[in-house]
């Protein structure tokens, strides 16, 4: 987390956060995540504002995009006709209510929390432009730092900077850590152990006759799924401000799916006892978002490299294509099951000759057969855009391609892909996944597994539909063969 | 700072000639370059506020671009002054 921030940081953080929300105004917007990247970007900074006001409005405008991004996710939902989209606009509602509920802020950010006020009167995807739009229109303050005080300073200086700023009080969460590691933007957990959770706050000044601090997880996730601290700190000794430590266990209880969103959590903060003096500002990076998949205990294919690429085509399938969840679903399924397979192939030379298309795809079909969570589901040769598709899955197609004649890479599979994207229009998908198996003689070493998945686009149909393209490199030659 | 408290109560045509006011104290001079630079930067942001509070957000990309450039030439000016 950064330590130290200056107006350029603060404020080109807060001018990417604006920028996201006039443009998420337009209905084809999707990008959800840019909003929560910007939100966090934000909220790192906030804590070093010489002025607490100020640091809250920039943290109350972090929220603002939070919510932004529900609703984002909400409109785009509905669109893409998926299933109970209005959780969207259910979280976004049930988040500003916690929001609201979080006690006082300072003048500064009451003008950024009514901008949210509206939200109840949410009702139709119609109303999410003029809501961002509300967000977006909402001015915050020019925030000022110690050091650029002397850059600012001309030969009559004014007498007010010469007033300290008056006391007010304040939390300021300056680092998480699950681990011993900082909390990464997504932090992996694995389900169902326990992990060291910590973290590092400081307290403008200690009222009067409070006993502790407490600060405790808010989250919109069932309850039963998690088990985080509530930390609770005690009187510190010495001079304000203080840095405060804290150190707990976090569980996920339940694993998630490749394709289920992270949970999402937000530490509030309060002293205890309640009737005492309460911070008018909590500021910083509070919220974890934790993905109870873990990688290295549960590996998608055996092959940490393609583990790795599979998870971040997700996440861009995620922020730039408005793709319903049982799709992509689908489509992860089918890329997994080919990754783990073309892992192998390449490892073991497993495709040791040239085959048939034929050969193939029944190669495939007996592979993807295999997987419990595709077995019965997958279809061959359904018809769609008045061809026939090679395999299906859910409707998603599978398409199949065999080169026997040269060397390819995984932009060379471009040849392939308007194919595939005519059969998922067919199918009414917005994504279709491509295999292609290159046996081809060889003369040089196979390209890193990593390297030979991707997401291709037919330029010529507009680029909306992703195709996710596997490149299985076969009929390897011999290593000691390709020795000089 | 007066400009802080300026943009926290909403004057931004105050807070822009609180701006002018000190960039017209400070002589174009060498000496002064860095102190110029920081300014105009500081300047750039109060109008994108401005024009936030004033609910011109068409008018946001071209007052960004502005910032980005006053920006990138303030940081390099200070990072030319913290190497020399």
């Amino acid at each position: 987390m950064t330590r130290r921030a200056d107006f350029h940081q603060t404020f080109g953080s807060r001018l990417a956060g604006l920028e996201s929300l006039i443009a998420a105004r337009e209905a084809h917007y999707i990008d959800a995540d840019r909003l929560r990247r910007d939100a966090d970007a934000i909220d790192e900074v906030a804590p070093y504002y010489e002025r607490t006001a100020t640091g809250a409005a920039y943290t109350a405008f972090a929220e603002l995009l939070r919510i932004g991004a529900l609703l984002v996710q909400w409109r785009a939902g509905v669109l893409s006709g998926e299933a109970d989209a209005d959780r969207f606009l259910r979280a976004a509602r049930e988040r500003h209510r916690i929001w609201k509920g979080e006690g006082p802020s300072t003048d500064a950010a009451v003008g950024v929390h009514g901008a949210a006020d509206g939200i109840s009167a949410v009702t139709e995807i119609a109303d999410v432009g003029p809501m961002l739009a509300a967000f977006a229109s909402v001015p915050l303050p020019i925030g000022i730092y110690v050091s650029e005080r002397r850059r600012l300073s001309t030969e009559s200086s004014d007498e007010e900077e010469k007033q300290p700023p008056p006391p007010q009080l304040a939390v300021a969460f300056l680092k998480f850590s699950i681990d011993g590691q900082p909390a990464a933007e997504t932090h992996f957990l694995t389900p169902g152990e326990t992990h060291d959770l910590e973290l590092e706050v400081r307290v403008s000044r200690w009222p009067d006759g409070a006993d502790a601090l407490e600060l405790r997880p808010l989250t919109i996730e069932a309850a039963g799924a998690y088990e985080f601290p509530v930390f609770t700190l005690g009187r510190p000794s010495g001079k304000p401000p203080f840095v405060l430590h804290g150190r707990g266990r976090a569980m996920i209880k339940a694993p998630q799916a490749l394709n289920a969103r992270p949970f999402e959590f937000r530490y509030a903060a309060s002293f205890r006892p309640a009737a005492v003096e309460q911070p008018v500002a909590t500021l910083g990076q509070r919220t974890l978002r934790i993905e109870s998949i873990d990688l290295k205990v549960n590996s998608l294919t055996g092959y940490p490299g393609l583990d790795a690429r599979i998870i971040e085509i997700r996440d861009a399938l995620r922020s730039r294509f408005n793709i319903p969840p049982d799709d992509l679903g689908a489509a992860l399924k089918l890329v997994t099951a080919l990754s783990a397979y073309m892992g192998r192939v390449l490892q073991d030379n497993e495709i040791a000759e040239v085959r048939s298309e034929k050969q193939f795809q029944a190669l495939v079909r007996a592979e993807l057969r295999r997987r419990p969570d595709i077995g019965a589901a997958l279809s061959e040769h359904p018809r769609a855009a008045g061809g026939i598709t090679d395999l299906s899955l859910h409707a998603v197609p599978l398409e199949l391609k065999v080169e026997a004649q040269q060397r390819l890479g995984l932009s060379d599979c471009s040849r392939y892909v308007a194919q595939t994207t005519s059969y998922a229009v067919g199918n009414g998908k917005r994504i279709g996944v491509l295999c292609v198996l290159d046996c081809g003689p060889k003369a040089q070493a196979p390209a890193p597994a990593d390297d030979c998945v991707g997401i291709l686009l037919d330029e010529a149909s507009g680029a909306t539909t992703p195709i996710i393209t596997v490149l299985m490199q076969a009929n390897l030659a011999t290593p000691s063969a390709l020795s000089r | 700072m007066i400009i802080e408290a300026f943009t926290r109560s909403g004057l931004w045509d105050e807070a822009l000639r609180m701006v002018d006011t000190m960039l017209a104290r400070l002589v174009d001079v060498p000496r002064n370059r860095s102190r110029r630079l920081h300014l105009a930067s500081l300047r750039a942001a109060v109008e994108i506020e401005r024009a936030v509070a004033g609910r011109s957000l068409e008018d946001i990309t071209s007052l960004a671009g502005t910032w980005r450039e006053a920006s990138a030439r303030d940081q390099e000016e200070r990072n030319r002054d913290q190497e020399g």
